[in-house]
C-alpha cells in the first residue's frame, strides 16, 4: 500500500541573526491512509515546525531547505504557492491548541464555518448554512442550529474545538494535522474530544497527525508513534510496543519520568537539557544526555535498527538499551 | 519515610466561600460561586493536593489561602490563629509564613529584573536581612533550588523553563515560609524537566519541613506528591481522603470518571471508562443539591432532593454521593501497584534500587 504522506529527509532551518538553526535536520516518515500517528516531543523537539513544514505555514526566517514531502504523488516543496493554498483546507487541514483563539472573535461560528463550505467546495449560502448545521451535529455540538449564532468567547473551550474540528474536516481533507489538539482542555473533555478525533478517522477514513508532547494522550488516540528529538525521529513504534518495549534511550527516559500515581520511588529524570540546534551536537544529538554513549555515539549518526515489526530506533546500542530496560507488570 | 504524621493542625479552611457578582441588568446582578463552602485541614510536614478542571475553584482556594482574595464568607485560621480579617500589616508579618508559586514561570518574574534581585526583593520587603546578608542569603536559597550562583545575574529571559520555576521557589523559600501553596507549578514544563522540579519539592518539602497545599489538575504528579487529596467540582469538594485510597477505590462518581479518563500507562490494559456528558455547568447561582447530577450516569430523581453534603465512607475518606456511601453504585478498584517501566543498571536484579541510582546519577545537572 502506498502511504498518504511520505515526508524524506526534510531540512527546514532558521536564519536568525546568531546563526543557522537547524530544526529539521533530516526528518523521514510516512502516514498511511486512514492512519493516526502521533508525532511526540519535548518543546524545542521542532515537532511543530513539521506541523507547519508540511502545509508550507513556516515563518520568517524558516525555510524549507532540501528534502521532499510527497502527498499523493506530488511535491508539496516544490508547489507554486497558489497550488499550496487550494490544497491547505481541502485536502490537509489542520486543527490549533488554544481553539479561541484560532476564531474569528466578531463573526458568529456559524458563519466561520459556512464561509469556508461556500468558497472550498461553491456551495450556495442555504446549502452552506445546512451543511454547517450538520457538521457541527457531527461533532456532537448540542443544539446545533442555535450554536450556529454563537461568538467564539461564549463557547468553552471543549466547544470551541469541537468547531475547529467540524471546521477542519467540512472539506473532507485526506489528512488532518492536529496540534495539540487537547492542551488546555479539562481531562474529562480532552477524552471527549480525542473520541471525536478517531470517530472522524472512523467515519471519512482521513489520516491524522497528532502533534503533541504527552505521551499519555498519544497512547490513547494513535496507531503508531513516532518520538522526535532535535528535529529528527529518534524512534518509531505501533503503540502497544512503544509503551512495552521503547528502543531508544530518549524514549527510555520520557517513559521513566512520568510520574506515576501513588508511586513513592524517586522519579528518574533525563539529565541536562535540549540541544542548541545552531550548534547541534555531533554523532547522535541525544549523546551528551544519554547513559548508554560511547565513542561511536559521538562520531557517528545512529541508523534506523530495527525492533519489532514496523519498529525501528537511530541507536547504536539498541542491544544493551533492551537488556537494561525492564518492563514491570 | 518521609510520610510523618500529621498531628498538628498549620491551616484550617472552614465554609470557605468567595462569590463574584455579575451584572446582569441595570441594578440586578447574580453570584458566580467561585469557591462554595470548602473545609479543608493541613497538618504540618502534609502535602495536600487539591485536583479539579479549570473553573472547579481550585485556585481561587488557593488565593484565598495566600490572602490574595478576601473569601465571601468562611474561616481561614493559620497555626490556630484568624488570618482572614487581619489589616494589611498584619497580614504581611503572616505572608512570611505562607508563599505561593504560581503556574506560568516567566509571566510571575519580573522581565527587568535579574533572577538574584527578584529573590533577594522579600527579604528586605520583609526586613529579614539587607546588604551583604542578603546576598548571602540569596545565593544560599540558589544553591538549595539547584541553580548556580551565576545565574544571579540572569534576567528571566535568560533562563530555561524549569530555572525560571526554581528561580520562583527560591523566592517563596526566602522568607522561610511553612506552608506554601503550589498551583500548577509544573503544567508549564516538559516530562523531563516536569519531573526534576518534583524531585526538587519533596528533597525540599524533608529537608525543611513545609507543609504544601498542592494545586493541580493533573492526577499523576498529585498522586505522586500528595498525602492527602481533595477533589473539587463546581466550586465544592466532593471527594477527599488519603491519596491512595481516593485513587485506588474512588467513592464519588466524578472521581471515577477523572481517574479513568487518565489515559493507561500501558495501552494494552484496557479500562472500564466512566464516562461523563456534555461540559461543566455554569458556576453562577448553581443548585444546592449535588451539582454532576446533568452529567452523571449515576443520577436519580432523589439526588435533585438532597442537599450537598460530604458523607463518611470510612475513617478520613469522604465522598459527596449519597448513592455510592449506600452502595448502590459500583465502586471501581484501580491496581496502584502497578508500575509499568524500571530502568535497571549493569545487573539486571535490584531493580527499585538501581532505578534510584541512576536518577541520583543524573539529578546534579540541568
Amino acid at each position: 500500500m502506498t502511504p498518504l504522506l511520505e515526508v524524506r529527509d526534510l531540512r527546514t532551518h532558521f536564519f536568525t541573526r546568531k546563526g543557522v538553526a537547524k530544526v529539521l535536520d533530516g526528518l523521514t516518515f510516512s502516514v498511511g491512509k486512514g492512519e493516526i500517528v502521533g508525532l511526540v516531543g519535548e518543546s524545542g523537539s521542532g515537532k511543530s515546525v513539521t506541523g507547519f513544514s508540511l502545509v508550507r505555514l513556516l515563518k520568517h526566517p524558516g525555510r524549507i531547505v532540501g528534502g521532499e514531502i510527497i502527498f499523493e504523488g506530488r511535491d508539496l516543496t516544490t508547489l507554486s504557492e497558489d497550488r499550496i493554498q487550494d490544497l491547505r483546507g481541502r485536502e490537509i487541514s489542520m486543527v490549533f491548541q488554544n481553539p479561541r483563539s484560532s476564531l474569528n472573535p466578531v463573526i458568529p461560528v456559524g458563519d466561520q464555518i459556512s464561509e469556508v463550505l461556500r468558497h472550498r467546495r461553491g456551495l450556495t449560502r442555504t446549502q452552506a448554512h445546512q451543511k454547517a448545521v450538520e457538521l457541527l451535529e457531527t461533532v456532537h455540538i448540542p443544539e446545533p442550529a442555535r450554536r450556529m449564532k454563537a461568538y467564539a468567547h461564549q463557547l468553552s473551550g471543549g466547544m470551541a474545538q469541537r468547531v475547529m474540528i467540524a471546521m477542519a474536516i467540512s472539506c473532507n481533507p485526506k489528512l488532518l494535522i492536529a496540534d495539540e489538539p487537547t492542551t488546555g482542555l479539562d481531562v474529562t473533555i480532552e477524552y471527549q474530544i480525542l473520541q471525536l478525533l478517531k470517530e472522524m478517522r472512523d467515519l471519512t477514513g482521513t489520516s491524522v497527525i497528532v502533534i503533541t508532547h504527552d505521551l499519555n494522550m498519544a497512547a490513547e488516540v494513535c496507531d503508531r508513534i513516532m518520538v522526535m528529538y532535535a528535529g529528527l525521529i529518534v524512534e518509531e513504534a505501533p503503540v502497544q510496543e512503544f509503551f512495552t518495549r521503547p528502543g531508544h534511550p530518549y524514549t527510555v527516559g520520557l517513559l521513566a519520568s512520568r510520574p506515576h500515581l501513588a508511586v513513592e520511588e524517586e522519579i528518574p529524570t533525563i539529565p541536562g537539557n535540549v540541544p542548541d540546534l545552531i550548534k547541534r551536537p555531533s554523532g547522535c544529538p541525544f549523546h551528551p544526555r544519554c547513559r548508554w554513549a560511547t565513542e561511536i555515539c559521538v562520531e557517528q549518526f545512529p541508523a534506523y535498527r530495527p525492533i519489532g515489526t514496523n519498529h525501528v530506533a537511530a541507536c547504536h546500542h539498541v542491544e544493551e538499551v533492551a537488556r537494561d530496560v525492564v518492563i514491570a507488570g | 519515610m518521609w510520610r510523618k504524621s500529621h498531628v498538628t493542625s498549620l491551616l484550617r479552611v472552614d465554609g470557605l466561600k468567595k462569590y463574584y457578582p455579575i451584572r446582569t441588568g441595570l441594578f440586578a446582578h447574580q453570584n458566580l460561586h467561585a469557591v462554595d463552602g470548602v473545609s479543608l485541614n493541613l497538618g504540618v510536614g502534609e502535602t495536600v493536593g487539591l485536583v479539579g478542571e479549570s473553573g472547579s475553584g481550585k485556585s481561587t482556594v488557593g488565593k484565598c489561602v495566600t490572602m490574595l482574595e478576601r473569601p465571601t464568607a468562611g474561616t481561614i485560621e493559620f497555626e490556630e490563629k484568624r488570618i482572614d480579617s487581619l489589616s494589611f500589616d498584619e497580614l504581611r508579618r503572616i505572608r512570611r509564613s505562607i508563599q505561593m508559586v504560581f503556574q506560568d514561570p516567566y509571566d510571575s518574574l519580573n522581565p527587568r529584573r535579574t533572577a538574584g534581585e527578584t529573590v533577594l526583593e522579600p527579604l528586605t520587603i520583609h526586613g529579614i536581612s539587607k546588604g551583604r546578608a542578603a546576598q548571602e542569603r540569596t545565593a544560599e536559597l540558589f544553591e538549595r533550588v539547584g541553580l548556580r550562583t551565576e545565574h544571579m545575574a540572569r534576567f528571566p529571559h535568560q533562563l530555561s523553563g524549569g530555572q525560571q520555576q526554581r528561580v520562583g521557589i527560591a523566592r517563596a523559600l526566602a522568607t522561610g515560609p511553612s506552608l506554601i501553596v503550589l498551583d500548577e507549578p509544573t503544567s508549564a514544563l516538559d516530562v523531563s524537566v516536569q519531573a526534576k522540579l518534583i524531585r526538587l519539592l519533596r528533597t525540599l518539602q524533608r529537608e525543611m519541613g513545609l507543609t504544601y497545599l498542592f494545586i493541580s489538575h493533573d492526577l499523576s504528579v498529585v498522586g505522586y506528591l500528595s498525602d492527602r487529596v481533595a477533589v473539587m467540582y463546581l466550586g465544592q469538594i466532593i471527594e477527599i481522603g488519603p491519596t491512595r485510597k481516593v485513587f485506588a477505590q474512588p467513592r464519588h462518581p466524578y472521581t471515577m470518571a477523572l481517574m479513568s479518563a487518565i489515559p493507561a500507562a500501558n495501552p494494552l490494559e484496557r479500562r472500564e471508562r466512566i464516562v461523563l456528558k456534555g461540559e461543566i455547568p455554569s458556576p453562577i447561582e448553581p443548585p444546592n443539591y449535588c451539582r454532576l447530577v446533568t452529567r452523571c450516569p449515576y443520577a436519580t430523581d432523589e439526588c435533585r432532593s438532597m442537599a450537598m453534603e460530604l458523607w463518611e465512607t470510612e475513617p478520613g475518606h469522604r465522598a459527596a454521593c449519597i448513592r455510592s456511601v449506600r452502595g448502590e453504585i459500583p465502586i471501581p478498584h484501580y491496581d496502584l501497584s502497578h508500575r509499568p517501566l524500571v530502568v535497571a543498571g549493569e545487573y539486571a536484579n535490584g531493580r527499585a534500587a538501581v532505578a534510584d541510582n541512576v536518577a541520583s546519577g543524573v539529578a546534579s545537572s540541568e
